[in-house]
């Protein structure tokens, strides 16, 4: 089956087929157990794609979310661009315990908004790679760079072993 | 001074009102799809915090242009194609290449695609799996494809957008759209092909 | 037509020539001593041991620099360590694992390029400046909620 005829399978199964070509497709198909399956794959994805993203919650209570969003209107800002950065503390649950989240976040942001040559610490998000975050602690002269990957990734069997 | 109960109001009546000013009815508006639009954002973005960002840009985005929908959608549609294309913009320009930049010239350039060559999976979708685990799975699967195929995929699948609006939205043309959607289809089918009750266990 | 004579003169401006080029090689192979950097596996934990007796707790000077990071764990045990030398342009292959190694190659004189690979594969490419005294860390999450952590600084 050349690759112009599985999209046109493709297309036929989105409706996308005018009416006539349908037609001689379906004819097609009922002699081609190939053809047959092909479309039974892509049928198959698109069950197990129902209702994905049903569930999906977020993450933040309900006042919580509208207070940002009330500021910015009341604000009367425009959104602002985004400069191709995460926003700034993505992948901290990985790095420190919940409780002290808060007042890290609290002393990074007098660390960053203090920062313009001052020394202290800040975050980034490496374009060239969006599952790396990179810490710097100016201080000490470490540099930290947070790779996002779940534990089972290839680097974590690295775990001693009893 | 009396409060209203936008609660049981439909959407029509909750925007007609915001369009007024009416900050609480919009706040109603919000509460009750926000958790959609934040799914969408995160299916696009595979990244809880920018979904986040992204789909509050949304809403003040919303809120700034309410005076521009005239209700040929539903305002949940409305508003998911405003997160869509901030996630559109942002996913540009993050530019995220990598392997995905192979694949794409891959297949603008017409070259013999793997999807092409792929034998045909049979998954069988149920096999027992709990929702939440096969949208685990879907979770990771999803995560291997570039952003270009993910997002065709999201906006066909999901927004059931024809090709011809897809093609519009990405700015594309409608071969390159089929040709995407085919990609992801067959490669979530592959990734997906495992799927068997004991793996879970 | 007496081609010998030519064939000698070419051949010693050709010997002068390496003579020459060896002596600027040399000068500049001595004037690079490369960059000495150790880069060290670690693993990331809030238990008080490793299963493994062989894995010390990290050297001071290292837990000094981990203690600093936002990180939730308290004990780092070495796991593997290497010294090793990287000339100036040069790349060198440090395996620290079975499944881990690094690629360092030496940019300048100061700035490197690191590159993290896990069973194979590419999972982190950067580059950077390391003066004296510096240590980078790449890091992530290992099973039940530990770390595996590579470390890489300059060694006198």
């Amino acid at each position: 089956m050349d690759y112009d005829t599985q999209l046109q399978l493709q297309a036929y199964l989105d409706g996308e087929l005018p009416e006539r070509a349908s037609r001689q497709l379906r004819v097609w198909l009922e002699e081609d157990p190939e053809a047959k399956a092909l479309l039974a794959e892509l049928e198959n994805t698109r069950t197990l794609l129902t209702h994905y993203d049903e569930g999906i919650l977020l993450p933040e209570s309900r006042e919580f979310f509208w207070s940002k969003i009330e500021r910015e209107i009341l604000a009367g800002r425009k959104p602002a661009s985004r400069p191709g950065r995460l926003s700034v503390f993505p992948g901290l649950r990985y790095l420190v315990p919940a409780g002290s989240l808060a007042a890290l976040v609290v002393a990074t942001l007098l660390a960053v908004q203090g920062s313009g040559g001052s020394k202290g610490s800040e975050y980034e998000a490496t374009l060239s790679d969006p599952g790396a975050l990179t810490y710097r602690d100016y201080a000490s002269g470490t540099t930290l760079v947070w790779l996002s990957y779940p534990a089972e990734h290839e680097l974590a069997d690295d775990e001693p072993s009893d | 001074m009396t409060e209203c109960d936008h609660s049981s109001a439909d959407d029509q009546v909750l925007v007609r009102a915001a369009q007024k000013g009416d900050m609480p009815a919009f706040e109603t508006l919000v509460a009750r799809h926000r958790d959609k639009l934040y799914a969408r954002a995160y299916s696009m973005m595979r990244n809880e915090e920018e979904a986040i960002d992204l789909s509050q840009e949304a809403w003040v985005k919303g809120w700034q242009r309410l005076g521009q929908f005239q209700g040929e959608s539903s305002f949940a549609t409305w508003m998911t194609r405003i997160v869509i294309n901030l996630c559109l913009d942002q996913l540009r320009r993050q530019k995220r290449h990598r392997a995905e930049s192979i694949e794409a010239m891959a297949e603008e350039s017409g070259g013999g695609g793997v999807e092409r060559q792929m034998p045909v999976v049979t998954p069988n979708p149920t096999a027992g799996l709990e929702r939440a685990e096969l949208r685990q799975r879907i979770d990771r699967a999803l995560n291997q494809l570039s952003y270009e195929h993910r997002t065709v995929l999201i906006l066909h699948e999901f927004e059931e957008m024809e090709y011809k609006a897809i093609a519009k939205t990405m700015d594309c043309s409608i071969g390159t759209v089929m040709s995407r959607l085919f990609y992801a289809r067959r490669k979530m089918a592959a990734l997906l092909a495992n799927l068997k009750k004991e793996d879970l266990t | 037509m007496n081609s010998k004579p030519i064939a000698a003169t070419g051949l010693a401006w050709a010997v002068l020539s390496l003579l020459v080029c060896s002596q600027f090689t040399e000068k500049a192979i001595a004037a690079d001593p490369g960059l000495k950097l150790e880069a060290q596996l670690i693993w990331g934990t809030n238990d008080p041991q490793s299963p493994d007796p062989s894995h010390k707790p990290v050297d001071s000077d290292v837990l000094k620099k981990l203690a600093a990071l936002p990180l939730k764990w308290s004990n780092y045990f070495s796991v593997n360590r290497k010294g090793f030398n990287v000339p100036l342009t040069t790349t060198c292959k440090v395996p620290l694992s079975e499944k881990c190694r690094m690629e360092v190659k030496n940019l300048d004189g100061t700035r490197i390029e690191i590159a993290l690979f896990g069973r194979g594969e590419q999972v982190l490419k950067r580059s950077q400046a390391l003066p004296k005294g510096e240590i980078l860390v790449l890091a992530g999450n290992a099973p039940n909620d530990t770390a595996w952590l590579v470390t890489l600084k300059r060694i006198e």
